[in-house]
């Protein structure tokens, strides 16, 4: 019914528009635009509030951090302000259309305690739901693990975004899976966003500049993924001075160094972080080592970040941007015994890299652009290489046998976005996509080389894949009245792949009804089709993981969601209430019993395609959050109550299950308090529902054909049902100190953290035993004790 | 905003880190009570066409760590419906051992006057034991297998020599038939192809034809299923899925010793199956193929039964000797 009625609802809105514009004409009206930026670093502040109090209108700053906003002809006073930052009052003269770029100071600068945040920044004021931002300045105070902070992580502390496994940075937003979640640097797709066996996201939160994340109620200009989006916007770079921060903990080290190249004009930012404990272990295994044999283990990832921009003039604006990870994990191993060596090298290692070109056009007063040219690649490599040489009289011998897997993606795309604003009512954004990706679905190479009696060098696995995704959208955030707002549009996508079209489009509307005591409810619909499948096992985010395009076969996956909610401010703090439900068509998977070993060593006459299946899922829920963003003291609470199934006609006879991350109850608490200029606490405490786990718990006798006629007895070890099992609750507890010094050339602090302070046992895996009395029992495995860790940062 | 009853909170805190501390010695694991069992009846109950017996595996499940495992409940009998009239009776006491000699377990078995060979149509299936909840099943039973198979032998034959010079003949028999698809029905079968021993002049064996991936040329229809020892070749109930023109080639291996010679009587044996037991054999072979790898997906055993383990399956079965 929706997809009907949308084509009528675009007639209606563009005669709509169009009347809009034939007013705006009998009214002398001015456009002010321009750029809203720190004061001090000159880096584009997204998402500010510009607001006209005489007209009671307002508008925010985009992506980029400019605004337009209507105003009437003569003197009008135009208030800025943005969260954490001192607000603006300005006065200007609208005799034309004129262009402002305002540079607002940050609260800390002033040294106030408090900046609230500006009137159409407030939360009841937004017509958009679902969408939580956390400043990052909030996220480097909280406890991490081994000291890093991590940004994914904190949003797993969010009401409606989940953990996966214990210590993995996979999020499970809304009973999606982490496949779901568009995550976007500096708006370039990643695929792989972890490091060390999903244990750390690839982000760096010193080169981050804002993040947040989006459950639902999409505007049109996203796409492409069910779940969730994640916007990490990466800093600009300092464009008046040069500054830097690093740190150095028990895992990694960092340094970011920021400044201009043309001062005001353009400014780089660069930022690189490594773990060194390949560094520190590897000459202790070596000096262990016996005389004949040499062992060479290697772990480690870096990740650098990088950003160029240049102010090309009033107009324009040109970005540059680069993300390159590598996680390599290994041990290579060499033998002697008399004239024999042994080699072997296992080993797998992953690595992304990410570059993007962003040109910024302010074509008119009311009309920006922003083109974006981008390339990424994902790889992973993985497998072993065993070789033995000897000498003898005859010459020198050498067998080997090699099983070298490989599998990634490419993509080469660009993508286009308008920015519209006819008139103070009307925020337009419309644009298109264009993206070609090239999948490696995993080729294993496979060598034998056993001198003069056997040779074998062949690969097997599936062939590469190539597919084209385009997408146009067009939106419209209008506001009816004083008290309601919309946002209404449609998203329409393709993908050609394997000789197949397939074509979705998807209405999005989403509206913000303030009612008198300014409670505002709020209510989205949202359609998502999603091209790309990310094959996983369950439980855990592993490199093994195969990214997966839609083809001929495997259908998109598609979801509905509807919510309602409602949302106000207390002082410094928000309150939002949502209630979601989603549905989800499409959803991949293992069939029973597969894995990535059977998708990926898929043989002659069968490819990853047999090994999966596809079915449907549903979430329901309701979600609390409490947020304080800035002050002495500052976090949230967030409370989910949810459910979340699964359905696939090949899986547990094809009965409805639950979701792996079906939590009924998931609880956070978050605290940042600022004792003194010296010291600041931070704390963090989590509960879930524990996780829904298949156990093999059942045995029975059964019977099938034998080999030689006649049947043979057999028992089978079964679960009674999937995920029929509860593993005990998720409980942990975080809790740092930051002791900060103010020096001459900048801060030093001191970060004194323990995770898992109740050093409560939060099972990884869990299998069946029996205990030292005879019982029988599960044995439910931890990861991540009570673990202390220290890091020291600094800035200048 | 200062909060002044946060520092006594965060005192707190630290003291409770220092609890955990303590508690660091307990290690990473926890036992929980594995989860209690209520035992239901689990039966296997597959009647093929041509047999001289009709064997049932009627059985309670267990939990997988009790030491006794699964065992046949007491008084436990079965019936086989049609059209509401009774077609097979397992009383408590027709019981024998089933498989080969070193690995036999007691089950209910019938012995049949002759060749089963049941008409087409829906049975029913009920298990009872006193103490347990009826099982009950049910499945289609396909019609008597009417179509015919060609062996075209030696269509090619090419001559092989090691590096010891030891010669010996490859040669290839060419299998073609077509298969029934009907309307509106998923149409499954099984393919056995296997060849005659005779052993010491007496009884004739037959044991798998070699007809591995190097011996036949895999047609994507055909999916070798461990669990049933045979290609299934299942039209995925869809019409427009052709069951006609399979050609298989099997090999033979042909050397001067005869003693080494593969035998050359070929049976192959088409068994045409109710769709929930084509499912119950390739159920068991992804679960065994997860049983031996940590990373795999939960896999079980498809079942039909009301209980949700074991399998009623039923299928007809014609047999095709060449020599």
């Amino acid at each position: 019914m929706v997809k009907i009625a949308f084509p009528s609802l675009l007639l209606t809105w563009s005669l709509w528009l169009g009347l809009g514009l034939e007013a705006r004409g009998q009214d002398a009206t001015y456009t002010l635009s321009g750029y809203v930026q720190d004061a001090v670093s000159g880096e584009q502040l997204l998402g500010a509030t510009v607001w006209h109090e005489a007209s009671t209108s307002g508008t925010s700053a985009n992506t980029y951090g400019h605004y337009s906003i209507e105003l009437p002809a003569g003197p009008q006073e135009v208030l800025f302000s943005y969260l954490g930052y001192a607000p603006l009052k300005m006065e200007v003269d609208m005799r034309t259309n004129t262009k402002l770029d305002v540079e607002l100071t940050a609260g800390l600068e002033l040294g106030e305690a408090v900046v609230e945040a500006g009137k159409s920044d407030r939360i009841e004021e937004q017509v958009q739901m679902s969408r939580i931002e956390v400043p990052i300045a909030q996220i480097k105070k909280l406890p991490a693990l081994a000291g890093e902070v991590d940004l994914l992580k904190t949003l797993q502390l969010l009401p409606g975004v989940q953990s996966g496994s214990e210590g993995s940075s996979g999020i499970y937003v809304r009973g999606g899976s982490p496949d779901q979640n568009l995550i976007l640097l500096d708006g370039v797709p990643l695929y792989s966003v972890s490091h060390l066996f999903g244990f750390f996201s690839v982000f760096n939160a010193d080169a981050v500049r804002n993040i947040s994340i989006m459950k639902g109620g999409y505007p049109a200009r996203y796409g492409g993924r069910l779940s969730s989006i994640v916007e990490v916007t990466m800093k600009e770079g300092h464009k008046k001075e040069i500054h830097g921060a690093g740190s150095i903990s028990v895992l990694a080290s960092k340094l970011t160094l920021e400044g201009p190249i043309a001062k005001d004009k353009a400014s780089f930012m660069i930022s690189g972080r490594r773990t060194y404990l390949d560094l520190l272990v590897n000459p202790i295994i070596r000096a262990s080592s016996p005389e004949n044999s040499q062992v060479d283990p290697a772990y480690f990832f870096h990740d650098l970040n990088a950003k160029v921009n240049w102010r090309l003039g009033d107009r324009d604006r040109l970005y540059l941007s680069t993300f390159q990870g590598l996680d390599d994990f290994g041990v290579r191993t060499r033998e002697r015994y008399g004239n024999i060596t042994d080699e072997v090298d296992v080993g797998l290692d992953w690595r992304n890299a990410v570059v993007a070109l962003r040109w910024n056009h302010e074509w008119k007063s009311d009309l920006f652009s922003n083109v974006t040219l981008m390339k990424s690649r994902y790889d992973f490599n993985t497998g072993f290489d065993f070789s033995e040489s000897s000498t003898a009289p005859g010459g020198e011998y050498t067998n080997r046998f090699a099983s070298l897997y490989t599998s990634g993606i490419r993509d080469l795309g660009g993508r286009i976005d308008f920015d519209y604003t006819p008139n103070n009512r009307h925020f337009v954004r419309f644009g298109a996509n264009l993206t070609r990706h090239q999948f490696y679905p995993g080729a294993t190479q496979v060598i034998l080389d056993g001198g003069d009696d056997f040779n074998l060098d062949t690969t097997l696995g599936s062939p590469d894949l190539f597919s084209t995704e385009t997408f146009l959208y067009l939106e419209d955030e209008i506001d009816l009245t004083d008290r309601l707002k919309v946002n209404v549009g449609g998203h329409f996508s393709t993908l050609f792949v394997e000789g197949v079209t397939y074509t979705s489009l998807q209405p999005r509307f989403a509206l913000n009804h303030r009612l008198g005591s300014g409670l505002a409810l709020k209510a989205s619909y949202a359609e998502m089709t999603q091209f790309v499948n990310l094959l996983t096992n369950e439980g855990l985010t592993l490199p093994t993981d195969l990214w997966l395009p839609s083809t001929a076969r495997i259908k998109p996956q598609d979801s509905w969601q509807a919510a309602v909610g409602c949302a106000k401010s207390f002082g410094d703090f928000e309150l939002s209430l949502e209630a979601y439900y989603k549905k989800m068509d499409g959803l991949l998977g293992y069939k029973e019993g597969s894995s990535f070993g059977t998708a990926a060593f898929a043989f002659e006459g069968s490819t990853w395609e047999d090994e999966v299946t596809q079915g449907e899922g549903r979430s329901y829920g309701l979600e609390l959050l409490l947020q304080e963003k800035i002050g002495s003291t500052s976090g949230w609470f967030g409370y989910t109550l949810s459910w979340t199934d699964r359905r696939f006609d090949d899986v547990n006879n094809g009965q409805r299950f639950p979701f792996t991350y079906d939590r009924r109850h998931d609880f956070s608490l978050v605290l940042v308090h600022e004792l003194n200029e010296k010291w600041t606490l931070g704390t963090t405490f989590v509960y879930g529902t524990g996780r829904a786990y298949t156990l093999n718990e059942v045995t029975y006798q059964s019977v099938i054909p034998g080999w030689e006629g006649g049947l043979d007895p057999v028992s089978f070890d079964v679960p009674s049902s999937r995920n029929s099992f509860r593993l005990s609750p998720y409980r942990r507890l975080d809790v740092s100190a930051t002791r900060t010094k103010v020096k001459r050339h900048g801060e030093r602090a001191l970060v004194i953290s323990v995770y898992n302070a109740l050093n409560n046992v939060n099972p990884f895996f869990a299998l069946p035993g029996t205990s030292t009395e005879g019982t029988s029992i599960i044995r439910e495995y931890g990861l991540f004790p009570f673990i202390p860790s220290i890091a020291w940062q600094f800035n200048f | 905003m200062a909060i002044q009853f946060l520092k006594p909170l965060f005192a707190v805190l630290l003291a409770v880190a220092l609890v955990g501390c303590e508690k660091w010695a307990d290690g990473v694991i926890r036992e929980v009570r594995f989860p209690e069992h209520q035992s239901e009846l689990a039966a296997t109950v597959v009647l093929t066409g041509e047999e001289s017996k009709a064997i049932a595996s009627l059985y309670a499940t267990a939990s997988t760590l009790d030491v006794d495992g699964s065992v046949r409940p007491d008084g436990v009998e079965a019936r086989v419906w049609r059209n509401g009239t009774e077609v097979l009776h397992w009383q408590p006491g027709d019981t024998g051992l089933v498989g080969e000699e070193w690995d036999q377990q007691m089950m209910h078995v019938l012995h049949l006057d002759s060749p089963l060979n049941l008409p087409e149509g829906l049975y029913s299936i009920e298990v009872t034991a006193p103490g347990f909840e009826t099982l009950t099943a049910e499945a289609l039973q396909p019609p008597l297998i009417d179509i015919s198979m060609e062996v075209a032998f030696g269509v090619d034959t090419v001559v092989e020599n090691d590096k010891w010079s030891y010669g010996w003949l490859d040669v290839r028999d060419e299998i073609s038939f077509d298969l029934i698809n009907r309307s509106g029905l998923q149409d499954v079968y099984g393919l056995r192809i296997t060849e005659a021993y005779v052993e010491d002049g007496a009884d004739t064996s037959w044991y798998t034809a070699s007809i591995g991936e190097d011996g036949i040329d895999i047609d994507p229809r055909l999916d070798f299923n461990g669990a049933c020892n045979c290609f299934i070749i299942d039209d995925q109930n869809m019409d427009g899925n052709p069951l006609t023109d399979f050609r298989i080639d099997r090999m033979r291996y042909l050397y001067d010793d005869p003693y080494f010679s593969e035998a050359s009587v070929l049976r192959v044996e088409v068994i045409w199956m109710s769709p929930g037991l084509g499912d119950f054999y390739r159920s068991i072979d992804r679960h065994r193929q997860a049983s031996d790898n940590p990373f795999a997906n939960p896999s079980t055993v498809f079942s039909n039964t009301s209980t949700g383990f074991g399998c009623f399956g039923l299928a007809s079965r014609v047999f095709f000797t060449f020599e």
